[in-house]
């Protein structure tokens, strides 16, 4: 382990984004660096960052909630079939509290089967994500619904202030309350434990049963709230949104996880991430390469950052 | 009888040494396996029988002397593989069998299946085949059992089915009578003798005496690291064992102890605590102020009955009481609200967040101590790094500082890392399992000095040790555990090492003496 390859996994993401980000600006300075994809950049790296943060907490404790996609497909539909005048009609602002309920109590669903019945993470969270899905899809009959939206609640998303989209600053204070969560409460350090040690945790008398069964809850808001902010962007609800958010949400965790302490999953880490991933997202799009092509590098940057984060990572015995 | 020495050398160690981060775990030993015996290797914990096992198997090697397999010096890059190359098997505690496979599955793993068509696995003749070794064995498991559903006794009767498919001519069993009954052993060591009828050898490692002197040819005595006596069987008895065993350990410095007053209600009380197969009736009082030692070997309850008191595993029956009233712990939150803390005794697996720092592995039990605010669970970095600054210097823990990955320890300072979760706490009880394992002289006496004088503040202390001069110094009551009984008690001032070993090792009644020796 070189002390070179030491240091460029510590700063690999924020290299590889002032690497990618000057790249992209050589190659196509009219298109890409401009104030208007740079803002879009920005704004639309939310959703993801969003449900990466959710997806950041249960990988702190070492677990795995794959029914984040599933999930947001089907609280994209609750939200908007809540709130039209079409369908239910409540208040905008009801409807988006009703929704991250669900969303959370859903969530907790998954991690008291997981904590207290003892199911695996893993296979539960694929099983369940598949149920919300069919349900999101059964309820809207898999049609869109784009009628009987209110205009405020469209605004939430799409409106701006100080020129700026209003999910960036939703987003950053959804990052800031995830931040102060895990790195400065007492339930935080406690989740790391979990992942550290679940034993030690336990017999050091941490409640590991109920903060898993927390971590699943905090997944299932961070998905509704993902949910609510793009529909509200897009003014409809696709009961097939969360369907490309899965893969993404844990390459931004896992891109983010190689930078700070090699191996820990942090919010910051994470969100720099899914930053990550928006700027070659919107970069390759610019630059007009091919939708398969795209894909092909977006998943071998995430094999190159994995690479990097266990090289860097001290050797076990 | 055969003369030691006289006869071919099957397995043989000659003149070796192994020293582990500085402790001497073989010194300059002389050992051998001939064809057809039963060799029972003993001593206490840390007297160097893994590590010689471990030699022998190809996980560890020698740092001086060599090793001879059939007469011969094993090559270069001896390894696990080639120990079963050349017709060694080995049998540790943790049986290393698949359970979702089936018993012939389990028996002829890590040898060609028979098979069908070049390709498919045959399994008729797989069956028949391992019938017949079964059927040497005298056994009548079903082959197409899968392993989960036997008895223990009989899982580790597949694994000596598995030596002898494996045409092993040497069989290593690590304990292998832990948590049996007195018939299953018996049906064991049956076992263990048709295999020796077959011309193999068996090295028995035990800490039950009794097992050793009914079933083995030839004993030897481990100690320090050292062979202390290599004996034809017939020739020693179990008292003669037990001296060799407990030898003349110097027993570490300390003032001689008094017995602590035991007046008033206990502060803990146990009484005909039960989870069998590990504990079976276990009752004690643990009163203010006083240490109280379980001296037990491994696998005699000892490491169970304190998992029960802290809430870790639930008692199958009986009764925990605090200041005189019963409690029962759900789980280790419980105990621990109740004041009661344990220090584990594998303290990487159960003890520490190895990818923590160490403060804040020390702090995590007693974050809610260090908040910034009262009221908000928010801890305040500068109260914890003080706390752990505070705790390193008070144990001298040796550490670049708070900061510093705990997992960067050496064993003796992470074992001081736990210490200090705890001591930053302030519990009226605390539990050591093995405190001094893997820590070094220096460190040893700190903790007892700690042990100590946690006591003399008022607070109640359990110890469990293997090291039963240790104990003897420092507790001022111990009471023996052995097959998840107490079979007896001891009272300072005036506890011998000896005194403990009997307490340890002797049999408890003599039942089970007389069956053993009908075998």
């Amino acid at each position: 382990m070189s002390a070179v390859t030491q240091q460029l996994s510590r700063f690999g993401v924020v290299l590889a984004i002032l690497a990618t980000f000057a790249a992209f600006s050589i190659l196509r300075p009219s298109s890409f660096f401009t104030a208007l994809t740079l803002k879009g950049i920005l704004r639309d790296c939310v959703p993801l960052m969003i449900v990466a943060l959710g997806i950041t907490v249960v990988l702190a404790m070492n677990d795995y909630d794959l029914s984040v996609g599933g999930l947001t497909s089907l609280c994209a539909v609750l939200v908007v079939v809540l709130l039209s005048t079409d369908w239910i009609g409540l208040n905008w602002v009801l409807a988006i509290v009703l929704t991250i309920l669900i969303g959370g109590l859903l969530g907790l669903v998954n991690g008291g089967l997981i904590a207290y019945v003892k199911l695996p993470s893993f296979i539960l969270t694929i099983a369940s994500g598949t149920v919300f899905a069919g349900l999101g899809l059964q309820i809207v009959n898999s049609q869109s619904v784009y009628l009987g939206i209110s205009q405020s609640f469209v605004n939430l998303a799409s409106g701006s202030w100080l020129g700026l989209s209003h999910q960036v600053f939703i987003g950053l204070a959804v990052l800031l309350v995830a931040h102060l969560f895990l790195r400065h409460t007492e339930w935080g350090r406690h989740i790391y434990a979990i992942g550290g040690n679940p034993e030690a945790a336990r017999l050091s008398g941490l409640r590991v049963q109920l903060l898993r069964t927390v971590g699943f809850g905090i997944v299932g808001v961070t998905a509704a709230i993902a949910a609510i902010l793009i529909n509200s962007e897009a003014g409809a609800a696709n009961p097939n949104t969360g369907l490309g958010l899965l893969l993404p949400a844990y390459a931004a965790a896992f891109l983010g996880s190689s930078m700070f302490r090699v191996g820990v999953f942090t919010p910051v880490g994470t969100a720099l991430g899914a930053l990550y991933l928006q700027i070659i997202g919107t970069g390759l799009t610019i630059l007009n390469l091919s939708g398969p092509i795209v894909q092909m590098i977006q998943g071998g940057i995430l094999i190159a950052a994995i690479l990097v984060a266990r090289l860097a990572r001290p050797q076990e015995h | 009888m055969t003369e030691p020495g006289e006869h071919v050398r099957l397995v043989e160690v000659r003149g070796a040494s192994k020293r582990y981060a500085g402790v001497e775990a073989l010194r300059d030993v002389d050992f051998h396996l001939a064809p057809a015996e039963i060799v029972g290797l003993v001593g206490k914990n840390g007297a160097g029988k893994s590590s010689l096992i471990k030699v022998i198997a190809g996980v560890e090697t020698l740092d001086e002397g060599e090793l001879l397999v059939g007469g011969a010096p094993v090559p270069g890059g001896y390894s696990p593989h080639a120990a079963h190359r050349l017709g060694l098997a080995f049998v540790h505690q943790e049986l290393g069998n698949f359970p979702l496979l089936t018993v012939a599955e389990n028996v002829a793993i890590g040898t060609p299946f028979p098979r069908r068509l070049g390709t498919f696995v045959n399994d008729r003749e797989l069956r028949r085949r391992v019938r017949l070794v079964l059927d040497e064995l005298e056994s009548t498991i079903d082959p197409r059992a899968h392993l989960a559903e036997l008895t223990a006794v009989e899982q580790r009767l597949v694994m000596i089915a598995r030596a002898l498919y494996h045409d092993a001519r040497v069989l290593v069993l690590d304990e292998p009578s832990v948590s049996l009954t007195i018939d299953e052993i018996a049906h064991l060591h049956a076992i263990v003798r048709r295999f020796k009828e077959r011309g193999r050898t068996v090295l028995y490692v035990s800490h039950r005496l009794h097992e050793v002197v009914a079933l083995t040819d030839r004993v030897v005595v481990m100690q320090g690291g050292e062979v202390i006596l290599e004996q034809a069987t017939s020739a020693v008895d179990e008292r003669r064992l037990v001296t060799a065993i407990a030898g003349e350990t110097p027993v570490p410095e300390a003032a001689p102890r008094a017995a602590a007053a035991r007046a008033g209600t206990p502060v803990l009380r146990a009484v005909g605590l039960r989870r069998p197969p590990a504990v079976e009736d276990v009752s004690f009082e643990l009163h203010a102020g006083e240490i109280l030692g379980l001296a037990g070997l491994v696998g005699s309850g000892r490491t169970e009955v304190v998992r029960l008191l802290f809430g870790a595993d639930q008692p199958a029956g009986g009764t925990i009481e605090l200041d005189g009233g019963p409690v029962r712990f759900r789980s280790p939150v419980d105990a621990i609200g109740r004041g009661i803390a344990l220090l584990p005794e594998d303290r990487r697996y159960e003890g520490l967040v190895l990818n923590f720092t160490t403060r804040e592995n020390i702090t995590l039990a007693s974050l809610e101590r260090l908040r910034r605010h009262r009221l908000l669970p928010v801890p305040s970095r500068r109260k914890e790094r003080d706390a752990a600054a505070a705790m390193i210097a008070r144990l001298s823990i040796a550490t670049s500082g708070p900061e510093q990955e705990v997992r960067r320890l050496s064993g003796g300072n992470q074992q001081k890392v736990v210490l200090a979760k705890w001591l930053q706490r302030s519990d009226r009880v605390l539990i050591f399992d093995e405190p001094s394992q893997g820590v070094d002289v220096g460190a040893k006496a700190e903790i007892y000095g700690l042990i100590e004088r946690l006591a003399a503040e008022g607070r109640s202390v359990i110890v469990i040790s293997s090291d039963f001069a240790e104990l003897a110094a420092v507790c001022t009551r111990v009471i023996g555990i052995r097959e998840g009984r107490v079979s007896g008690v001891v009272e300072a001032p005036g506890i011998t090492e000896a005194d403990l070993v009997r307490l340890a090792y002797a049999p408890a009644g003599g039942e089970e003496t007389a069956v053993l020796a009908e075998l």
